[in-house]
């Protein structure tokens, strides 16, 4: 072993102790996430951001958060615009939406969204 | 020779070619949605089963083949622990070039994402470290090897070249099966395919294999040219390279969730149906990654 140490140059010895760092990092990452993080089921949480006129349309952007620790598959989140009679309806979908993490989209509408409530329905989800 | 410094030209050329081998074996993968997602699908205990298997086998690699093949075992150990390292900080850079990891995604999310990839990147790099090298190198290794392999013929050359030949193996199919294993074709496969039809695949599999270790060593390898097998060897060594192919197909599938809530037969054609692949790294491997 005395032969090999001294065989490798700097640059070498660079280069592993920086993987060494980094390996030792991701075990000991994963063994603290075996031994704490419970799996709590998805908790979604959904904010809408400021309406956007375009062409002929509005768009608001949505940020969907998952404070859950599992995997939210096959998400589908329907908003309803408006009250009664006057309802416009908007849909997104999302594959996948991990757990502790978020993922951005726009919903649009024809109606000017200006000063109307927007109601959010998650509609459900499968665990993957 | 004792006491010689590697220059630094020489390292920096072993890196790239470590790199080059990473990507080869690895691009495929990092550019399969199904490996994007088994990031965050996978449970942090699989991943360091995962992590623990890929750094033996890359150990038990360095040893029997790698450049380092007189070193001892600490040695090895900081060898595969570069090769990860290496490994993990590649496969980050592709995921992020190609926009599969971003700064709003959780840490896990992330890490899982590259954990998938890295343990194959991984094996490429030492592959390629090893493997693609220039001739004057491999003309050394060559000769090193001779030395070596003449004094360690003496105190058991049986066992030596079976650890090797298994750990080959095990490497070529898991590098090929960790490629097709996540991606949903396999379930389809499996579970589509009538009966004899997965016996069909099994059969292929086994006589690809025998074909690819008996015929073209014949013609390729150096050792054995002249030996001529018994029908006994070809079988015993084919069921013994079948195995290990269904071994790390199933290892794989496993690591993917394709065996959950699933019936014991589509465990099997799984298996089988990812074999086929596997085989082929298995056996090719052996010729490949010599």
């Amino acid at each position: 072993m005395e032969k090999t140490k001294e065989r490798k140059n700097w640059l070498e010895w660079v280069v592993t102790g920086i993987s060494s760092v980094i390996v030792a990092f991701t075990i000991g990452i994963l063994i603290y996430q075996m031994a704490v993080a419970e799996e709590t089921p998805p908790d979604i949480v959904i904010s809408l951001g400021k309406s956007e006129a375009k062409n002929d349309y509005y768009t608001i952007p949505v940020t969907v958060k998952n404070n859950g620790a599992t995997t939210a598959q096959k998400l589908r989140i329907e908003f309803a615009m408006g009250e009664g009679a006057d309802i416009e309806k908007s849909l997104l979908e999302f594959d996948y939406l991990p757990g502790n993490s978020s993922v951005k989209g726009w919903i649009s509408f024809s109606e000017n969204p200006q000063g109307k409530y927007i109601k959010p329905h998650i509609l459900g989800y499968t665990s993957p | 020779m004792p006491h010689q410094y590697k220059s630094i030209d020489d390292a920096l050329k072993e890196y790239g070619r470590g790199i080059a081998g990473g990507l080869l074996f690895s691009l495929p993968m990092l550019y399969t949605m199904e490996l994007w997602w088994a990031g965050f699908l996978t449970s942090p205990l699989n991943f360091l089963i995962y992590l623990a298997t890929g750094i033996f086998l890359l150990m038990v690699y360095n040893h029997y083949v790698g450049l380092s093949s007189d070193h001892g075992l600490f040695s090895c150990l900081l060898e595969a622990v570069e090769e990860l390292g290496l490994g993990i900080v590649l496969s980050v850079s592709i995921l992020y070039i190609i926009g599969r990891i971003a700064p709003e995604m959780s840490f896990s999310e992330i890490m899982g994402k590259v954990l998938v990839e890295a343990v194959t990147v991984a094996i490429g790099i030492s592959v390629g470290k090893s493997q693609l090298g220039a001739n004057k190198d491999s003309e050394e290794d060559n000769k090193k090897n001779k030395n070596t392999s003449t004094s360690e013929e003496q105190k058991g050359p049986e066992r030596h070249n079976l650890i090797r030949s298994i750990n080959l193996a095990l490497c070529g199919s898991l590098v090929v099966a960790a490629n097709i294993a996540p991606t949903e074709e396999v379930v389809y496969i499996a579970l589509e395919s009538a009966p004899f039809k997965i016996l069909l695949i099994a059969i292929s599999s086994l006589a690809l294999g025998a074909a690819i270790l008996y015929h073209i060593n014949f013609k390729g390898t150096n050792r054995k040219a002249h030996e001529e097998y018994s029908f006994g060897e070809i079988a015993a060594g084919t069921a013994i390279m079948y195995a290990l192919a269904l071994i790390t197909s199933a290892f794989m599938l496993w690591f993917f969730g394709r065996f959950e809530e699933i019936s014991l037969y589509g465990i099997i054609a799984e298996t089988v149906v990812l074999g086929f692949p596997a085989t082929l790294g298995a056996s090719a491997g052996k010729l490949l990654i010599q």
